[in-house]
C-alpha cells in the first residue's frame, strides 16, 4: 500500500515538474510580449524616482553651494551671454550667406524619442535600457542624445523592442571627439571615475585650456559630428609620455533624465 | 505550483523595482541591494529557502538585459544564495538581528568574491578596464546600504511575516521569531 502511494506521489511530482517546465518554455516563447508589459510598469517607476531625486537635489542645492561657487557660476553665465550674442549674430550671417550661395543643409539624420526603462546600479559601469529597438530603426553604435544635442552614449545592443545604451562615462566606451581649440584637436574620449570622461594621447604641443568644448568628431559610424560631449575640466601632462591628458566634464548627468533621443540612419 | 508562481511573480516584481526605481536615485540610496537583502532576510529570518529563486532570477534579469558589470551575474547570485541557505540552516540564529546580519554579510561577501573572480578573468582575457578603486567604493556603499536596509526590514518584521502568510509562502502556525 505504502509502495503504491509512493509511486502515485512520484507520478504526481513528475507531472507537476513537467507542467512547470512547459510553463517556463511557454513564457520564454512569449518573452517579447513580456518586455512590452514590463515597459508599462518600468517607465513610471523610473520617472517617479528621477523626479524625486531631482527635486531632492534642487532642495539641497542651496545648502551645498558655497559663495565662491556661486560667484564663479554667475561669472560664467555672464561670459556665456556675451558668447551667445556673438553666436546669434554669426548664425544670422551664416544663414544669409548660405541662402546666397545656395548650399543645402548637410545635416540629414532622423531621431527617435525613447524612454529609459532600466538602469545599472554600479558606478563601475554606466548602462541603461531604452524602450526602442530594431522595430523603430535603431542600430548598434547609434548616438544617444538628451536636450537636443548633448551626447550621452552609444547603443551597445539592439533587440526588437528595446536597446541597451552604454553611457559616455562608461569605462569601456570610446568615442571619437574634437576639441574646439585653435587646431581642432581630435582624440578618443573614454569614461573615467567620478562620472567624467578622459581624453588621452593629446600631443604636448596642442593648446588646450579649461572650459573648452569637446564635441563628437563624426569619425564614429552613426555618430554625426557636432554633438556636445562636455567641457574640459582640467589638463595635466602625462608623467610617463610626451602627451597631455584632459579630463572632460559632461554637461549633463544621465541619471537626471528619463527620456533620450536616438539618432537613426 | 502556486508557490512557484508566487515566487516567480515576487522575483520579477522586486527585480523591476531595483532596476527601474532604486537605480534611478542619486547618491548612496541607489546602492541598496533590494532583491538580495529581501531574499536573505526571508531565507534567514522566516526560513523560506525558496527565496533563493528571487536573487537567481534577478541575476538572470541582469544577464539578459546586459546591465550588470560582468556577463554571468546569475552565477554570483547562485553562490550567494547557496551560502545564505547553508548559513541560515547551520551557522546563524534566525531570531536576532545580528544573526540575520551575519548571514547577509557572509553571503554578500561570497557574492563579491565571485564578482572579483569574474572581473579579473575578463580583465585578463578580454582586456576590459576594471577600475579597482571604483569597485571598492561600490562594495563599501553596498555593504552600508545592505545593513541599513536590513535594519529597516527588521523593524517591519511582523508586517512582513503577515504579508508572507497572506500570500501563502509561510504557514500561519510557523513562528520563526
Amino acid at each position: 500500500m505504502a509502495k503504491r502511494n509512493n509511486i502515485f506521489l512520484f507520478k504526481q511530482t513528475s507531472f507537476l515538474r513537467a507542467v512547470v517546465y512547459v510553463l517556463i518554455l511557454f513564457l520564454f516563447c512569449l518573452r517579447l510580449y513580456f518586455v512590452t508589459v514590463f515597459q508599462w510598469f518600468e517607465f513610471p517607476l523610473i520617472s517617479v524616482a528621477t523626479w524625486i531625486s531631482n527635486e531632492t537635489q534642487k532642495a539641497l542645492a542651496p545648502l551645498t553651494t558655497s559663495e565662491k561657487d556661486l560667484k564663479q557660476v554667475i561669472q560664467q553665465r555672464n561670459d556665456l551671454a556675451v558668447d551667445r550674442a556673438e553666436f546669434e549674430q554669426l548664425k544670422r550671417e551664416n544663414e544669409s550667406l548660405t541662402k546666397e550661395i545656395g548650399l543645402q543643409n548637410r545635416v540629414s539624420y532622423k531621431t527617435v524619442a525613447a524612454s529609459i526603462i532600466r538602469r545599472s546600479v554600479s558606478t563601475q559601469t554606466s548602462t541603461f535600457m531604452i524602450d526602442v529597438g530594431e522595430e523603430q530603426g535603431v542600430v548598434k553604435d547609434a548616438a544617444v542624445l538628451v536636450d537636443d544635442g548633448l551626447f550621452v552614449g552609444k547603443i551597445a545592443r539592439v533587440e526588437k523592442k528595446q536597446s541597451l545604451v552604454t553611457a559616455s562615462t562608461d569605462f569601456n566606451l570610446s568615442t571619437a571627439v574634437t576639441l574646439l581649440n585653435k587646431t581642432q584637436t581630435i582624440g578618443i574620449a573614454k569614461g573615467a571615475a567620478g562620472n567624467l570622461v578622459r581624453l588621452e594621447f593629446i600631443p604636448i604641443d596642442e593648446e588646450i585650456s579649461v572650459n573648452q568644448l569637446v564635441i563628437t568628431s563624426g569619425l564614429d559610424p552613426f555618430v554625426p559630428s557636432g554633438f556636445i560631449v562636455g567641457i574640459v575640466n582640467s589638463v595635466a601632462q602625462d608623467p610617463e609620455a610626451p602627451f597631455q591628458i584632459a579630463t572632460v566634464e559632461p554637461l549633463t548627468d544621465i541619471r537626471r533624465h528619463d527620456h533620450v533621443v536616438v539618432v537613426v540612419p | 505550483m502556486t508557490k512557484i508562481f508566487i515566487h516567480l511573480c515576487i522575483a520579477f516584481f522586486l527585480s523591476m523595482i531595483e532596476l527601474s526605481f532604486v537605480s534611478s536615485f542619486h547618491g548612496v540610496v541607489r546602492f541598496v541591494p533590494l532583491v538580495f537583502v529581501l531574499s536573505v532576510y526571508v531565507i534567514q529570518h522566516h526560513s523560506v529557502s525558496q527565496a533563493v529563486l528571487w536573487m537567481v532570477l534577478h541575476g538572470l534579469m541582469l544577464d539578459s538585459s546586459g546591465l550588470s558589470v560582468y556577463p554571468y551575474a546569475m552565477a554570483a547570485f547562485l553562490m550567494a544564495g547557496s551560502v545564505a541557505v547553508y548559513s541560515a540552516n547551520h551557522l546563524f540564529s534566525n531570531r536576532s538581528f545580528y544573526g540575520v546580519l551575519a548571514c547577509a554579510l557572509l553571503s554578500y561577501t561570497s557574492y563579491l568574491f565571485v564578482e572579483i573572480v569574474f572581473l579579473l578573468f575578463f580583465h585578463v582575457t578580454s582586456r576590459t578596464s576594471w577600475p579597482f578603486s571604483v569597485f571598492v567604493s561600490d562594495a563599501l556603499y553596498s555593504y552600508f546600504m545592505l545593513v541599513v536596509a536590513l535594519y529597516a526590514f527588521f523593524l517591519f518584521a511582523k508586517q512582513i511575516r503577515f504579508w508572507l502568510e497572506n500570500i501563502f509562502l509561510i504557514p500561519k502556525s510557523r513562528q520563526t521569531f
